[in-house]
């Protein structure tokens, strides 16, 4: 039994696609899912793994050599198969388009390797594509066993039972994802190829966010010592209520960006599927690091919060996030997000948009520094860095500023933070 | 109530007998609903009528009898005049039962349907009503080919202000038809000629069964099937045949074509994310068309499968035997439809 | 009538009782599916009219039309294999009893709705006048058939277009179980004809000379241009409206009840020197050969393929 390896479509417009490199050489034995070669398109380079395990019989082509989509690049089968038939249907099939075609649509064999081909359209029913969103999980990696093909909900609930590639893709996926998921120019089929869930999705949101917005990141540096010596102070009325609450720079720093946000809703906005909606409500996304990627959970209606509810609920998240507790709603449908690099001693840096929103607030870590007080004198101060990314299609310059002087106002003045 | 088996025919015999003797402005009219009118030796010694044919399928036998030639009226062949008639009586006072001997000739009869009695209503600001009932007959499986055995009863149910009800069995039918006489509209009670023979439990007692309210006969949890009257029969029998496969099937009875139980029906496609129509129209513009387009945008989301629709072919109704039963709808149609949407489901190959 | 016309009437008369008779048992046997109208005892009627007409002149039947269609020359093979629902039959077992036809004989079917033949003739004379063709469109119908609202609108219709058609009612007393004397407001359908201003004639339709002698007369008004005629065949039918009928509407007195008008035509021919004993025997004898022909053709003709079910529903 052989497979015929043919040249995957990656993306809607790709015609033919070029040989980057073989990894395995005729004769010698390949495990399903090890990398064979890797080929580019115009846009996209992309590894070409074994359908089956085997050894490798045939190379149709050689580097840099390019091949119509579908066409057969390789054969693996066992040892001492039927090399040359197989040879021989695979290379006629390179000559023209439309023997390729032909070759690639009659034996059995290539037609299995070609249902393997990213970016192919996906069936799944509508209760199936909703269970599926709702439990985050990526559809590409579920099997339909439906009629055609099809993603049945018999599929889904496997799926979530079996807690398979597709779940552990979802816990991810949702790091940044938006709840409404525009059409990227990008094809999102084919980003992250290679990579593991996680980093997949992880891939395509950052590419998605960097694909579809106009970036722009400003810093500003706060003076902060008033924040510190009102975090002293509350911390310490906390500890006498012997109230189960850490009042942490970044809960203080939440606390103050919800108070611009409302002033600014601009920032606190979505612009999806050419629809920009501005929020008077705050959903606040806090990028929480794990292990092996990150992921942002969110606290709902973060305006109607007090320091003490919002810190406790900023915790409750991100435990949750890092204990892979979060279920989908609790990963979903943020308005504007901060992540804080403050624990690394990183200063300054260009947050990428969690999209659709408009903003993202980067907080640095404390740096101290020398002023002038009142009187003159020398003194040593910390400052606290921000760094605002924001999508310059919807926000301007000007605004973004204006939002950062707005939060200043209120770490330098933080007795605001509780009026 | 009392139990005993009647025969669907004579089920409905007695719903009209019991309308008539409760309510003495509820007339039958139509061709042959008794027969041999003038025939004086029909007429016995005690000044009774016998009937000659009492309808061409015997339905309305006994009626002239009890109730006199005033009330049970034989009229020419003349669609268009005593349906015309019939609506004018709904309108002014009577509580026609109308009969149109198949539905094929409606032709004849539908402007006073279509134009006049369903829309006077509307047209008169709501001052006027006609409780009008049309007794009709459709369905292939007699030989009577290609203008006598259609089923026609969504081209009624296509029209405002008209209710069409679709008994299954005997004990629908009487209460169906004591409902649609007794309803203030004009109700299309259209009957499977091929069910005229089924027996059933049926009470002796005048009963109704709410027009509009569709029957769940069987309950289930992996595909809907919804039938209208003699495929609700093809329905059971699917739903048999699936369990043997674990394959759980809820049939309803849709009862009411028009206007047919969307909350019955949703419900219990959000329950089972599967739905198969089965109609005996031909499969364009009809019953099953509506509900899979009514199903399909109102509850897409629990859709776990394409919405199949089984029905007669786009052709008309052949003769030949052989033909007519490849054309009617059976358990292996249906089968064939079902496989698609619960190959997901089976444990063993579907047995078509 | 010419010794060769009723030779041929008299062989289609022959033809159309044998076949009826063997329908009837054949139904009896439960070989027949669906409903079955019997056309025995209305033969002088189908065959006095068509013995005028060839294959070019149309003519549009009734429910009750394997008379009409024996007459206008169908195939008698092919018209019981069409009753029994097989391949071979002439509308490929597709149409059985009540939608007999054959086009190209002219005979534009059988037809299983009653009063639906009016238009259908004025359109095929409305053809023939507009097309300048030298020929008829004969449209029988029953008494039943003249209290339907097409009977008044066809008729009027074909007298204003001034239309080369015959409408040919038979008057067979009954509308299914209904009496004709009950279901109609005028004592005869002909005296109606006065209202669409066309002549109306009543005949005696067990006497087939009766009918072919109003006929050939309405035939050259309706080539002359002068328009439509209705002839009333008065008749009687001998068997039920169906198959399966009680008949309890029928009573001794009926006109024409004990009439046959085969074996009037039989005695009166020969009588006559039209047609000497032995002929009629011969013709008898022949007719009986070719339907016992029709009757084993059509049982060892094959049911029709099932794909046939999806063909013919477009040109």
């Amino acid at each position: 039994m052989s497979e015929v390896i043919v040249m995957p479509k990656l993306g809607m417009t790709m015609t033919e696609g070029t040989i980057v490199e073989w990894h395995k050489e005729v004769g010698e034995p390949v495990s399903e899912g090890e990398p064979v070669l890797t080929i580019s398109s115009e846009k996209l380079t992309q590894e070409v793994e074994a359908p089956v395990s085997g050894i490798l019989l045939v190379k149709n082509a050689e580097v840099d050599e390019q091949l119509e989509v579908g066409a057969a690049i390789a054969v693996i089968g066992e040892e001492g198969g039927a090399v040359q038939e197989v040879a021989a249907a695979a290379s006629v099939a390179v000559v023209d388009k439309v023997e390729a075609d032909t070759a690639v649509a009659a034996p059995a064999p290539v037609r299995e390797a070609a249902t393997k081909v990213q970016g192919e359209r996906i069936f799944i029913t509508p209760l199936a594509r909703k269970m599926a969103k709702e439990h985050q999980l990526d559809i590409a990696l579920i099997e339909g066993t439906g009629g055609n093909g099809r993603i049945t909900k018999h599929d889904i609930e496997r799926a979530l039972q079996e807690g398979t590639a597709a779940k552990a893709a979802v816990e991810t996926k949702v790091e940044a994802a938006p709840a409404h998921v525009s059409v990227s120019p990008v094809n999102d089929e084919t980003i992250g190829a290679g990579l593991n869930p996680m980093r997949k999705a992880i891939a395509r949101n950052m590419r998605r966010s960097l694909g579809q917005t106009a970036q722009l990141t400003i810093h500003r540096k706060v003076n902060a010592n008033a924040l510190i010596d009102f975090q002293n102070s509350l911390k310490k009325q906390v500890a006498a209520a012997d109230l189960d609450v850490k009042l942490t720079i970044t809960v203080l720093v939440a606390r103050a960006a919800v108070l611009a946000l409302q002033e600014m809703k601009q920032v606190n906005s979505h612009y999806v599927d050419g629809m920009l909606t501005e929020f008077d409500e705050v959903h606040l996304g806090i990028a929480t690091a794990l292990d092996d990627g990150l992921v942002v959970p969110v606290v709902k209606n973060a305006h109607q919060k007090t320091i003490g509810t919002l810190a406790k609920e900023i915790k409750d998240v991100s435990v949750k996030a890092r204990n892979g507790e979060a279920s989908g709603d609790l990963l979903t449908g943020s308005t504007f997000t901060i992540t804080n690099l403050g624990a690394s001693g990183i200063e300054y840096f260009t947050p990428i948009l969690n999209t659709p929103e408009t903003g993202i607030l980067g907080v640095g870590s404390f740096q101290d520094e020398l002023a002038l007080d009142e009187e003159g004198q020398v003194k040593m101060i910390k400052k606290i860095p921000f760094s605002l990314t924001f999508d310059h299609q919807i926000v301007d310059g000007a605004t973004a500023a204006e939002f950062l002087n707005k939060l200043s106002k209120y770490i330098e003045t933080p007795y605001l933070l509780v009026l | 109530m009392t139990k005993r088996e009647v025969t669907f025919m004579t089920a409905i015999t007695e719903a009209m007998a019991q309308a008539m003797r409760k309510d003495e402005t509820v007339i039958l009219i139509g061709t042959d609903v008794a027969g041999g009118a003038e025939v004086d030796h029909l007429v016995k010694d005690d000044g009774r009528y016998d009937d000659a044919f009492g309808g061409v399928f015997g339905l309305s036998k006994g009626l002239v009898t009890e109730f006199g030639r005033g009330r049970v009226i034989d009229t020419p062949i003349a669609e268009h005049g005593y349906f015309g008639a019939a609506v004018g009586a709904a309108a002014t006072g009577l509580r026609p039962i109308s009969e149109l001997m198949f539905n094929d000739f409606i032709g004849f009869a539908l402007d006073p349907i279509l134009n006049q009695g369903a829309k006077m209503r509307y047209m008169f600001g709501g001052k006027a009503k006609i409780p009008l009932t049309v007794r009709t007959v459709h369905g292939a499986g007699a030989g009577a080919a290609a203008q006598h055995s259609q089923t026609l009863y969504g081209w009624f149910g296509s029209i405002p202000g008209v209710k069409v009800v679709v008994p299954s069995n005997p004990y629908d039918a009487k209460g169906l038809m004591l409902a649609a006489i007794e309803d203030d509209n004009l109700v299309v009670f259209s009957e499977d000629k091929m069910l005229y023979g089924m027996k059933g439990d049926v009470p002796e007692e005048y009963y109704t069964i709410e027009i509009g309210k569709a029957n769940v006969v069987r309950e289930g949890t992996d595909l809907t099937i919804v039938a209208i009257g003699k495929m609700v029969q093809v329905a059971q029998q699917t739903a048999e045949t699936l369990q043997k496969d674990d394959i759980s099937v809820e049939v309803i009875d849709l009862r009411t074509v028009a206007p047919w139980d969307q909350e019955t029906v949703l419900n219990s496609v959000k329950k089972t994310g599967r739905l198969i129509v089965i109609d005996e129209s031909n499969p364009h513009n009809n019953t099953a068309t509506d509900i899979a387009s009514v199903v399909a945008d109102k509850a897409f989301d629990y859709l776990d499968g394409p919405i199949k629709t089984v029905c007669a072919p786009n052709t008309p109704v052949p003769f030949a035997h052989n033909l007519e039963q490849a054309y009617i709808p059976d358990v292996k149609k249906v089968l064939t439809v079902a496989e698609e949407l619960i190959i997901d489901l089976q444990k063993k190959a579907v047995r078509v | 009538m010419e010794k060769k016309e009723v030779l041929w009437i008299y062989q289609k008369m022959n033809e159309i009782r044998f076949f009826e008779e063997e329908v009837h048992r054949t139904f009896g046997k439960g070989l027949i599916p669906g409903f079955v109208h019997l056309y025995a005892g209305e033969e002088a009627v189908a065959t006095g009219v068509m013995a005028l007409l060839d294959d070019e002149d149309y003519i549009t039947s009734t429910h009750r039309g394997h008379g009409h269609a024996i007459a206008k020359g169908c195939d008698i093979r092919g018209m019981m294999a069409e009753i029994m629902g097989k391949k071979d039959g002439l509308g490929g077992g597709k149409g059985g009893s009540m939608h007999v036809a054959d086009v190209e004989k002219g005979m534009l079917g059988a037809n299983g709705i009653v009063g639906g033949g009016f238009g259908l003739a004025a359109g095929a004379a409305l053809s023939i006048k507009t097309l300048g063709r030298d020929n008829v469109a004969v449209c029988f119908f029953g008494d039943g058939a003249s209290n339907e609202g097409t009977f008044h609108e066809g008729l009027n219709l074909a007298s204003i277009l001034n239309l080369p058609v015959i409408f040919v009612c038979e008057n067979n007393q009954f509308g299914e179980g209904t009496p004709f004397r009950y279901a109609s407001a005028s004592e005869t359908v002909a005296e109606r004809a006065s209202a669409y201003n066309m002549p109306g004639v009543r005949v005696d339709g067990m006497d087939v000379e009766a009918v072919y002698n109003a006929t050939k007369e309405a035939i050259v008004r309706a080539k002359a241009g002068q328009g439509p005629t209705l002839i009333e065949c008065d008749t009687y039918r001998m068997f039920g409206h169906f198959e399966g009928d009680e008949q309890k509407y029928k009573t001794d007195q009926d006109p024409n009840r004990d009439r046959d008008p085969i074996v009037e035509l039989r005695a009166k021919a020969i009588q006559k020197g039209w047609m000497t004993e032995t002929e009629a025997n011969d013709i008898e004898t022949a007719a009986k050969a070719t339907i016992k022909d029709a009757v084993e053709f059509a049982e060892a003709s094959p049911l029709p393929d099932l794909s046939s079910l999806y063909t013919d529903i477009f040109a």
